[in-house]
């Protein structure tokens, strides 16, 4: 690579840019810019004159800077995972990703491939930190409505933890329902009387 | 009724996107009537916020159709040079549904506060008010939704009839449909040209002045088409008969004032445009609304939905033709094509629904 390749990026989830940024920067790509929203995309894009943007793709700022590149032919030009790799897949798995990137007039979309794969792997591993993240606390949630669920029988219907336990368990069985679902049912009918 | 004749189908379960916008209406009416479930489909609607997500996300294979912007499948050379894919239709869902309008301060600097419907008085207002302008003030700005839109279109269409075209006093840019509002009241555009229910909805809230109905400035011009992606219909031609079929009915439905008033809660819902009624009502009823301070007017063909027994679903090359024609007008169109536009596919479609037809 004779020159490294400049980048904005633009992303408002605060901890997936900086994933992507330190990633791009070990890779040897220069970050010129990180901003919250395309809101001030324009000034920063004349000052540093990026050779690509990469900007998340359901971000509706991208629609300002599509016209951007529409108005001026000096502004990061439609849309660089079209052309990178010229296939279906590099397409597809951008889309599913969530990375939509832009590149400057001239540049080869052969250079820009590997900088939009770093993001792509970065998108995705951000995407399973928060669905594990969301995993874990379900079933935080689930455990303590559970715990709730039995403490009121316990203390209401006079039971011992064991047998409580067994109460939601058939209840569940039963109705054909979830544990989590039987105990708020509970919760509710309990809490409602006196 | 008899049944549906169903085409064989090569995929019952499919995704189609969509915009929060009035004109969605069809495929929300055709999963909720029941039009796809009677022709063997089982539908997801996805909603997207912008149409450069829209087409991104259909082309890269995540959804199998999407109620799109109708010069979109022409222009996609030109949005997408390097993309290999492309894109049809074989059925215009809508004509018409956009307007114009400007904010509450501008409208009222140029004398037009109480609002308009044809855009010619509004249009020589904007003229003289730029003429007057001097150099050094900031430049107005107006929106449109993507750069070749039917919004473009009527926008600059409204501009050439005063005179005017952009420049540096006069500057328009993109913005996805639901941030028009709060870009108007911010104050970051002047005015912008959407679809509906975005003017009903500033102009109830007296943010801004609808100047102009673009189906009086253009009357019957194709609006929202379904797009599939040209390998998607090569694989699926059975099921995207079935679905132009539903989508046909769909349109046949809206086509009763009736019908629209009990559309009106269920687009409102939650999980669909998550709207108010009072905003989603009165373009449904032919009613313009032209500010807060006037009463609506009417504004017959508000929305032209697709209908058997007329010609405004058919995607005929003539068609394709004069939209690209006006595209011409203001960027080059080489490689654009108006194959895109199968009125052959449309004619299958409206053969089948006949054939069932009492």
């Amino acid at each position: 690579m004779s020159e490294r390749l400049g980048i904005i990026l633009v992303d408002d989830q605060p901890e997936r840019a900086e994933m992507v940024c330190r990633r791009l920067r070990a890779a040897g790509y220069r970050l010129l810019a990180h901003l919250n929203s395309a809101a001030g995309l324009l000034p920063q894009v004349d000052r540093h004159r990026p050779d690509m943007v990469l900007i998340d793709i359901e971000s509706p700022d991208r629609d300002i800077l599509e016209s951007l590149s529409f108005i001026n032919r000096h502004h990061p030009t439609p849309v660089a995972m079209f052309s990178a790799r010229g296939d279906a897949d590099f397409i597809t798995s951008a889309v599913q990703a969530g990375v939509s990137a832009y590149m400057a007039e001239g540049l080869s979309p052969e250079r820009v491939a590997p900088a939009i794969e770093i993001a792509m792997a970065q998108f995705r591993s951000y995407q399973q930190l928060r669905q594990s993240l969301e995993r874990t606390q379900r079933q935080l949630h689930e455990r303590k409505t559970i715990e709730r669920a039995k403490g009121l029988l316990m203390a209401k219907k006079r039971l011992d933890e064991e047998a409580a336990h067994r109460t939601l368990r058939n209840l569940a069985m039963n109705s054909n329902a979830s544990m989590l679902d039987v105990a708020e049912q509970i919760i509710n009918h309990l809490q409602s009387q006196p | 009724m008899n049944p549906t004749p169903i085409p064989h189908l090569e995929r019952k379960h499919i995704k189609l996107l969509y915009l929060r916008l009035t004109d969605s209406a069809p495929l929300i009416v055709a999963k909720e009537q029941g039009f796809f479930s009677r022709v063997g489909l089982n539908v997801e609607l996805q909603r997207e916020t912008s149409w450069a997500t829209l087409r991104d996300r259909l082309i890269g294979g995540t959804a199998d159709g999407a109620a799109m912007l109708a010069p979109m499948p022409l222009t996609l050379a030109q949005a997408l040079p390097q993309c290999e894919e492309t894109l049809l239709t074989g059925l215009i869902l809508s004509c018409n549904g956009n307007a114009i309008t400007l904010s509450r301060r501008l409208s009222e600097e140029l004398g037009i506060s109480a609002g308009s419907a044809d855009g010619a008085a509004a249009g020589s207002a904007l003229a003289r008010y730029l003429q007057a302008m001097p150099d050094t003030a900031p430049p107005l700005k107006l929106a449109t939704v993507y750069p070749f839109s039917s919004h473009t279109l009527q926008l600059r269409h409204w501009l050439g009839v005063a005179g005017l075209a952009p420049d540096r006093k006069l500057q328009l840019l993109v913005l996805p449909p639901e941030q028009m509002v709060a870009a108007l009241r911010r104050g970051d555009i002047d005015g912008y040209c959407v679809g509906e229910p975005w003017n009903t909805l500033a102009a109830r809230q007296g943010l801004g002045t609808v100047v102009a109905a673009c189906n009086i400035l253009l009357p019957a011009m194709p609006e929202k088409v379904l797009a599939v992606t040209g390998s998607w219909h090569q694989s699926n031609p059975g099921t995207h008969l079935a679905l132009r079929m539903a989508l046909l009915q769909a349109c046949n439905w809206l086509g009763q004032r009736s019908a629209r008033a009990d559309a009106v809660p269920v687009l409102a819902r939650r999980d669909y445009l998550d709207l108010d009624p009072a905003d989603l009502r009165p373009s449904l009823a032919d009613q313009l609304h032209l500010g807060d301070r006037s009463r609506p007017v009417d504004n017959p063909g508000w929305h032209l939905f697709a209908h058997p027994d007329s010609d405004s679903g058919r995607p005929t090359e003539e068609k394709a033709r004069q939209l690209l024609e006006l595209c011409a007008t203001f960027s080059p169109v080489a490689g654009a094509t108006t194959h895109a536009f199968r009125a052959d596919l449309y004619q299958q479609a409206l053969d089948a629904v006949r054939l069932h037809r009492p």
